[in-house]
C-alpha cells in the first residue's frame, strides 16, 4: 500500500482517527462477532456424508420437515433441565372469567425472568388467528429480570397495545394470542362439574390458547439478540422466545383450572394424570415466515446445517442392541401418536391418520434392514425413496438417537449475517460465484410470465407482509425483496454481455438495480443457505418453507387453513413449570391422547 | 438506560429498517436503500446524530439522492482505483455527511484499506468533501455495536416520530390489499 497521495496526506496517517469498524448485524439470530462458523467446520468434517442441498432445499422436502431433537422447544427445555433452571409462578390476580395479571419466573442460577401477561376476554366475534388483530385475550412479555412497581405500571400499558406500544431493552419478548374459542368454555365446563375432559370431544385439539407471534431481537425497542452478553442463559437464537412460549402455554392450564375453581367451587378438580401434559400451545402463522427464509441464508443453512449433522452421524453410527431398540420404540411411539389424532383435511400434508400407514411401511422396512452392516442409512436410503413425508419422518425419528453435545450445538446456530461484497471483485469472479451458488436457478422457469405472478408487501395493519398479484397492484417501490431468485437470474443475464475482467464496481455503475443481488450472492456462501423456490412465481406455495420454519422452532399438528396460513401446536406432552428438575426426560414429544382409541 | 421525556430508546435493527423504507419511498433500490440503512444505522452507533440528520433531508429528494446513494458509489469507484493503483482520493460533488458513508468506510477498512480524512470527533452529521483512500486499515473496537444492542440508542422523540411517518408510505394499505386478494 502506498500511502495517500491527497486529502488527508501523510502526515494524517499517524494519528489518523480510528474508525469504528463494521460488526453491527441485522438479524434474528446475528451476533456480534467476527466471521467464526463452528458448524461450517462441523459440516466439513462431515463432507461426503450429508445430504446434498439439491435435495434437502427442494420445497417439498422443506415442505416435509418435522420437529427433531434439534428443534428449539427441546434444546431449551434440555438446557433448563442440564443447568437446574426453576420456573413458577409467582403471582396471579384473575377474576372468575380469567380477566387480569399473572407473572411467572424462571431463574436459570445465574439470572431470574419474568413473564408478565396480561388477559381480557372478547367477544367471540372477535376473534382471528390473523396476526391483523387489535384486539387479544392474552398478551405478555418476557423481562430480564424482576418486574417492580414502574415496570409493571409501564407494561399495563403498553403491552396491551402490541405493535402499536412502546417497550425498552430490559423486555426480551412480545407475545399475545387467544383462548381456544372451541375448547376453552368446554375444559372449564368440565373440570368444574368435577370431571376430566372427553377424549372423543377434545378431538386432537392440543391446546388451550393459541398465540400468533413471538417478536423479539429490537422490535418495538426491545433488547436486540447482539446485545445479549456472551454468558447471558438466552444468547442462543429463539431461546428467549420458547422461554415465553412455555410459559403462555403454562397460562392456559392455570386460566382453566382458576375459572373452574370459581366456577365449580369445591366440586372442581384440577387437571389429572395425562391431560396435565396434553395440552400444549397453539399456534397460527401466516406469510410473516416467508420473507424471513428468503432474506436470511446463514439462519437457515444453520438451521437446516445442524439436523444434517446429527442426522449423518447416526446414518453412520455402528448400530447396537440398545439404538435399534431405541429406533424401534420411537417408531412405535410416533405411530401410536398419530394413530390417536385425526383425520381432518391437512392439504397439502398428510393428516394423522394418514400416516399411520407411512409409519407402518417404516417399522416393516426397519425390520428388514436392522441387522444389516449400517442399518440407519439402509433405512434412510430406503425412505428417500418413498418420498419427503416419509424421508423427513425417518429423519426425525433418527435424530432421536443422536446424543450431540448440546453446549456445542447451541453455539451451531449462533451465525453472524454479516457480509459484503468486495467492489474490486472481477466480473469472472462474480460469474463464476453465481454459477457455483446459484446454477439451480435455471430450473425454476425464471423467465416465463408465471415466475412474478406477484408482489409481496407489507400491510399497514400491524406490517403484515402479504403477496398481491403484480397486475392489480403496481407496488411503486415498496415490494419487499423477496425476489431473489428472479434478481440473481436477471444479474446473471446482464453479467454474460460483460468484460471478465472489468470490476463488478463498474457493472453497478451502469446497473446500480443489481446491488441486492451481488449483496445476496455474497452472503449466500453456505450449503443450506437457500430454498430452491421462487416466492413470486404463481404457483408458490407458502405452505412448504412456512412449515419447515416451524418445525425447527418445534411445532407440530400441521393444519393449514389456506395456501397461506395454518395452525400448529408446539409444547404438547412437555413438562410443567412445577416438573423442571433432574428426572425430567426429553422423550416427551409426540403424545398419544388420553384415553383415545387408537387406530388398529 | 434512563431516558428524558423527550427522548425514545431505538434498537439499531429499527433505524436501518425505518430508514430502508423512508429510502424506498424516495426511490431508491433495493440494494440502495438497505446500503443507506446500513449506513445511517452504523453512523447512528458509532458516532451519533445521524438518524437527525437523514431525517434532515426526507423532504429533499435530490439530497437525499445525491448524498446518500450516489455518495458511497463514488467511495466504492475509488477503493477500485485504489486496489489498482494503491490509493486513490475521493472529491465528493457535494459535501457528505458521514451519516451517508460511514458503513461504507467500515467495509473498505474490513477490507483491509484505510480510508483518510474522517475529522477527529466527527458525528454522523459531519460533512466530507474529500477522503483519501489506501494505505493500512485501522479497525476498531466492538464497545459501541455492542452498547446499543444491549442498551438501545437514545434518540430524540420528534427525530424518532419523523422517521417513522416517513416510513409509513412504505406500507400498503390493508384495505387495497383486501380488496385486490381478499
Amino acid at each position: 500500500m502506498h500511502p495517500p497521495q491527497v486529502g488527508g496526506g501523510c502526515s494524517a496517517w499517524p494519528n489518523r482517527p480510528r474508525f469504528p469498524f463494521r460488526i453491527y448485524a441485522f438479524g434474528v439470530s446475528s451476533i456480534a462477532l467476527d466471521n467464526v462458523d463452528p458448524l461450517q467446520a462441523e459440516m466439513a468434517a462431515r463432507d461426503g456424508l450429508l445430504r446434498p442441498a439439491s435435495y434437502v432445499m427442494r420445497p417439498d422436502v422443506l415442505g416435509a420437515a418435522r420437529l427433531s431433537r434439534y428443534s428449539f422447544s427441546r434444546t431449551m427445555l434440555r438446557r433448563a433441565v442440564a443447568d437446574g433452571w426453576t420456573a413458577k409462578r409467582v403471582r396471579q390476580d384473575l377474576d372468575d372469567e380469567g380477566r387480569g395479571e399473572s407473572i411467572y419466573a424462571v431463574d436459570t442460577g445465574k439470572q431470574r425472568f419474568s413473564f408478565v401477561v396480561f388477559t381480557t376476554t372478547i367477544d367471540e366475534s372477535a376473534h382471528t388467528d390473523r396476526v391483523i388483530a387489535d384486539r387479544w385475550e392474552v398478551a405478555g412479555v418476557l423481562v430480564d429480570g424482576d418486574v417492580d412497581d414502574e415496570l409493571l405500571t409501564m407494561l399495563r400499558i403498553e403491552v396491551p397495545e402490541q405493535e402499536s406500544g412502546r417497550l425498552d431493552p430490559r423486555i426480551l419478548s412480545l407475545t399475545r394470542g387467544n383462548r381456544s374459542v372451541r375448547f376453552f368454555g368446554y375444559l372449564v365446563d368440565e373440570l368444574a362439574s368435577g370431571r376430566q375432559p372427553d377424549p372423543e370431544r377434545v378431538g386432537d385439539a392440543g391446546y388451550i390458547l393459541r398465540s400468533t407471534a413471538f417478536y423479539a431481537n429490537g422490535k418495538f425497542g426491545m433488547r436486540s439478540f447482539a446485545g445479549y452478553s456472551d454468558d447471558h442463559p438466552f444468547r442462543v437464537p429463539y431461546r428467549a422466545q420458547f422461554v415465553a412460549a412455555w410459559m403462555f402455554r403454562e397460562l392456559g392450564y392455570d386460566m382453566v383450572e382458576h375459572c373452574a375453581r370459581a366456577k365449580g367451587g369445591d366440586t372442581a378438580v384440577r387437571f389429572d394424570g395425562a391431560w396435565r401434559r396434553y395440552f400444549g400451545l397453539g399456534n397460527a402463522t401466516g406469510l410473516g415466515l416467508v420473507p424471513y427464509a428468503f432474506k436470511h441464508p446463514r439462519v437457515l443453512d444453520a438451521w437446516v446445517g445442524v439436523r444434517e449433522v446429527a442426522l449423518a452421524d447416526v446414518r453412520w453410527q455402528e448400530a447396537t442392541p440398545a439404538g435399534r431398540s431405541l429406533l424401534h420404540d420411537w417408531i412405535a411411539r410416533a405411530r401410536e401418536h398419530f394413530a390417536s389424532g385425526s383425520g381432518d383435511d391437512c392439504t397439502p400434508f398428510l393428516n394423522s391418520q394418514a400416516l399411520v400407514p407411512v409409519l407402518d411401511n417404516v417399522s416393516e422396512a426397519w425390520v428388514n434392514v436392522a441387522e444389516s452392516e449400517h442399518p440407519y442409512d439402509a433405512l434412510y436410503l430406503w425412505a428417500e425413496k418413498q418420498g419427503p413425508e416419509t424421508s423427513e419422518m425417518v429423519v426425525s425419528l433418527l435424530i432421536e438417537l443422536h446424543d450431540g453435545d448440546d453446549d456445542l450445538f447451541d453455539q451451531l446456530f449462533l451465525v453472524n449475517e454479516q457480509a459484503s461484497a468486495d467492489p474490486t471483485a472481477s466480473v469472472a469472479d462474480i460469474r463464476s460465484l453465481l454459477d457455483e451458488r446459484f446454477g439451480w436457478l435455471d430450473e425454476l422457469g425464471l423467465d416465463e410470465l408465471t415466475a412474478e405472478a406477484f408482489w409481496w408487501v407489507v400491510s399497514d395493519n400491524t406490517e403484515e407482509p402479504r403477496r398481491v398479484r403484480r397486475h392489480r397492484l403496481a407496488p411503486e417501490g415498496r415490494d419487499v425483496a423477496v425476489d431473489m431468485a428472479l434478481r440473481l437470474w436477471r444479474f446473471g443475464q446482464v453479467l454474460a454481455d460483460r468484460d471478465p475482467g472489468e470490476s463488478i464496481a463498474s457493472v453497478l455503475a451502469d446497473h446500480p438495480e443489481h446491488r441486492a443481488a451481488l449483496e445476496r450472492l455474497t452472503a449466500s456462501d453456505r450449503r443450506y443457505g437457500e430454498p430452491r423456490d421462487n416466492p413470486c412465481a404463481a404457483d408458490y406455495l407458502p405452505l412448504q418453507v412456512q412449515r419447515f420454519q416451524l418445525a425447527q422452532y418445534g411445532m407440530d399438528e400441521f393444519k393449514p387453513k389456506s395456501t397461506d396460513w395454518l395452525r400448529v401446536t408446539l409444547f404438547q406432552g412437555a413438562p410443567r413449570l412445577s416438573e423442571l428438575g433432574p428426572a425430567t426426560t426429553d422423550d416427551w414429544v409426540l403424545p398419544v391422547r388420553p384415553s383415545a382409541s387408537v387406530v388398529v | 438506560m434512563k431516558v428524558t421525556d423527550h427522548e425514545v430508546l431505538v434498537a439499531p435493527r429499527e433505524v436501518h429498517d425505518l430508514v430502508f423504507r423512508c429510502a424506498r419511498v424516495a426511490g431508491l433500490d433495493v440494494g440502495a436503500a438497505d446500503r443507506v440503512g446500513r449506513n445511517v444505522t452504523f453512523a447512528e452507533v458509532h458516532l451519533g446524530e445521524a438518524v437527525n440528520c437523514f431525517v434532515s433531508v426526507l423532504n429533499d429528494s435530490v439530497r437525499l439522492l445525491t448524498e446518500y446513494d450516489l455518495g458511497p458509489d463514488v467511495l466504492v469507484s475509488a477503493e477500485v482505483e485504489a486496489k489498482n493503483a494503491g490509493s486513490a482520493s475521493v472529491v465528493f460533488g457535494v459535501p457528505t455527511p458521514l451519516a451517508a458513508l460511514a458503513s461504507v468506510i467500515a467495509d473498505i477498512e474490513g477490507r483491509g484499506i484505510g480510508v483518510d480524512g474522517v475529522p477527529e470527533g466527527a458525528t454522523g452529521a459531519t460533512v466530507v468533501e474529500r477522503l483519501q483512500i489506501g494505505g493500512p486499515a485501522l479497525p476498531a473496537g466492538l464497545a459501541n455495536t455492542t452498547r446499543a444492542a444491549r442498551d438501545g440508542l437514545v434518540m430524540n422523540s420528534e427525530t424518532f416520530d419523523a422517521l417513522n411517518v416517513a416510513a409509513r408510505e412504505f406500507l400498503v394499505a390493508e384495505s387495497v390489499l383486501d380488496e385486490i386478494e381478499g
